[in-house]
């Protein structure tokens, strides 16, 4: 590397730290701000590190506010969501590129259709709809939204199983395999690897998901981290303390699972445009 | 031809069997909610009793009200102040990194982090450092001797503060579309540029900029159908005040359904977002269908 292209590298790496900063300060400012005492907090000029360090805060947060039940309904509505999204998406996706049956692309077609209906448009409808299966305030409508909003998950997955060759499948038919063990035994391990980003991000995109569980949930108990947070910075609005350290409790299992898997998402991102 | 018969049968049992639970699912709560929400904006239902047949008159009520019309305003006014600046800053952002030989991925992690975040917890964060007293921002402003406005209670200053979060937010998000349009180039476009002996200006504006249209367009379009479904932010930080300044299209379908109970105009307004959803998807799919030659590349 010449000595000019080197200088010109170093520039670059410092534009983008700088810019860096920036898109990571409100993160470092919540962190902060959760563990400074109240008197430090409304204290003009700021003080950028917290003295003393107050831990309690955490504890006084989660003392306040039910943030355990509200972890367990959120991981309740994530998994089971994501499970059964994966498992009926990569079903009809089977179905739709090596299964032949009357009406097949047509079906297909039209299905898609959902990708333009988002929850922002259907949500009185939907909630009626919820209402009428006697799921009002239950954490399956949650779910069964999660699960059945849109397609893209069945568009994806056709698209990987559709680059499988048919001679695989075709086989396994002469040999005498259904099309139940066909999926199970040969398709499901193939997919494995590119459901996984699938897998990743619809599980971030369901347990930030706030407008649903809005909607659906009236009682306290049944609510998931982002509305209970919600409801959490209604209450607390003069305890910026509880209030920071409790929006630090809410991120931190999806911070986690994004440092632990930022290759995948970046990357399914990347190639197909996963909606964010 | 017996065998056959049986087979073809089979595999259509088997083929609608493996659709059905999606199938019955994505027309209940997504396709056959979209017809029933069209319904409803022509009645005077209110979530109980018989809805009557009342016509246009919810849309005529609609849009002879004050408070839809500002909401429709702020949502177009909220899409051209953050979709510009998403885009550019992404933009600018993906070339600079395009161009890094080392750490490449730890920017794109950093920078990818707000799109993962939950709203709510971002919009607490925010809440706090625009904060009129205690603020960071005003903090800072006030080194320089500027005494800070209250940026979220300000009629004029909601709006652009509510799209500096949004740009922030997203700018990850189309950042790593344009570095996968910028990866997709063909290397050899540039080498010919420099036997020409062509500046780096004319490279990025001959070379980079109409082959990356594709990916601009896709970027723009998520983005638009993004921030005219903005609610969380407002909802959150703002309940769309103060006077309905940041009242958004998504509010005001929430706000009469579920404050006033007025199903017919809420679904009105749910009808009118869905139809402008229809005809950006349109263009979208006219527009792709002119680029494809590109991306065959």
């Amino acid at each position: 590397m010449g000595e000019r292209k080197k200088l010109k590298q170093a520039m670059l790496s410092v534009c983008l730290g700088i810019f860096s900063f920036f898109t990571v300060f409100p993160f470092i400012w919540m962190f902060l701000t959760s563990l400074k005492k109240l008197t430090q907090i409304y204290q003009m000029p700021p003080k950028i590190l917290p003295n003393p360090v107050m831990w309690k805060n955490y504890i006084e947060a989660f003392q306040e506010f039910p943030f355990a039940r509200a972890y367990l309904n959120s991981a309740i509505i994530t998994v089971v969501g994501v499970s059964f999204f994966i498992i009926t998406s990569a079903m009809s996706a089977y179905a739709f590129s090596k299964i032949s049956f009357p009406g097949r692309d047509g079906i297909f077609n039209f299905l898609l259709i959902s990708l333009m209906i988002p929850f922002e448009v259907t949500m009185v409808p939907v909630l009626v709809i919820m209402k009428g299966f006697g799921l009002n305030n239950t954490l399956t409508a949650c779910i069964i939204y999660a699960v059945f909003a849109n397609t893209y998950g069945v568009f994806m997955i056709r698209q990987f199983i559709k680059g499988l060759p048919n001679d695989l499948i075709e086989s396994a038919v002469i040999d005498g395999c259904g099309h139940g063990r066909i999926f199970v035994k040969i398709v499901a391990p193939l997919i494995k690897a590119p459901v996984s980003a699938l897998v990743i991000f619809n599980f971030i995109t369901n347990w930030n998901n706030f407008m649903q569980p809005l909607v659906f949930l009236s009682s306290r108990e049944k609510y998931p981290v982002p509305l209970l947070l919600y409801m959490f910075q209604g209450t607390f609005t003069s305890r910026q303390d509880l209030a920071m350290a409790a929006a630090c409790i809410a991120i931190l299992p999806i911070l986690v699972i994004y440092l632990i898997f930022q290759k995948n998402i970046i990357e399914g991102v990347a190639f197909s445009g996963l909606k964010a | 031809m017996h065998i056959s018969l049986n087979k073809r049968k089979r595999d259509a049992i088997a083929g609608y069997l493996f659709i059905l639970p999606t199938f019955v699912g994505v027309m209940t709560f997504s396709i056959i909610p979209i017809f029933l929400s069209i319904l409803l904006s022509f009645t005077d239902w209110n979530f109980a009793g018989k809805p009557n047949f009342v016509g246009l008159s919810n849309y005529v009520r609609e849009f002879s009200s004050d408070v839809f019309r500002k909401s429709l305003v702020n949502t177009v006014y909220y899409t051209i102040l953050s979709v510009p600046g998403q885009i550019i800053v992404s933009l600018i952002v993906a070339l600079a990194l395009n161009k890094l030989i080392k750490g490449k991925t730890f920017f794109r992690t950093v920078y990818f982090m707000p799109v993962i975040t939950s709203t709510v917890a971002i919009s607490m964060v925010w809440t706090w450092i625009y904060d009129e007293k205690f603020g960071v921002i005003n903090a800072i402003l006030k080194l320089f001797n500027i005494k800070g406005p209250a940026w979220l209670i300000n009629e004029k200053l909601v709006l652009p503060s509510l799209a500096i979060i949004g740009i922030w937010r997203r700018f990850g998000y189309q950042m790593v579309l344009f570095l996968a349009g910028l990866q997709s180039i063909s290397r050899h476009y540039y080498e010919a540029a420099d036997i020409d002996g062509a500046s780096s200006f004319a490279k990025f504006w001959y070379i980079t900029l109409p082959l990356l249209t594709p990916t601009m367009f896709f970027a723009c379009i998520t983005a638009i159908m993004n921030s005219f479904r903005v609610f969380d932010l407002a909802f959150i930080m703002t309940g769309g005040g103060p006077d309905y300044a940041s009242h958004t299209l998504v509010l005001e379908v929430y706000r009469l359904a579920f404050q006033f109970m007025k199903v017919g105009p809420a679904n009105a307004v749910a009808t009118i977002m869905f139809i402008f959803i229809l005809v950006i998807t349109v263009i979208q799919l006219k527009l792709q269908e002119k680029w494809v030659f590109y991306e065959g590349d």
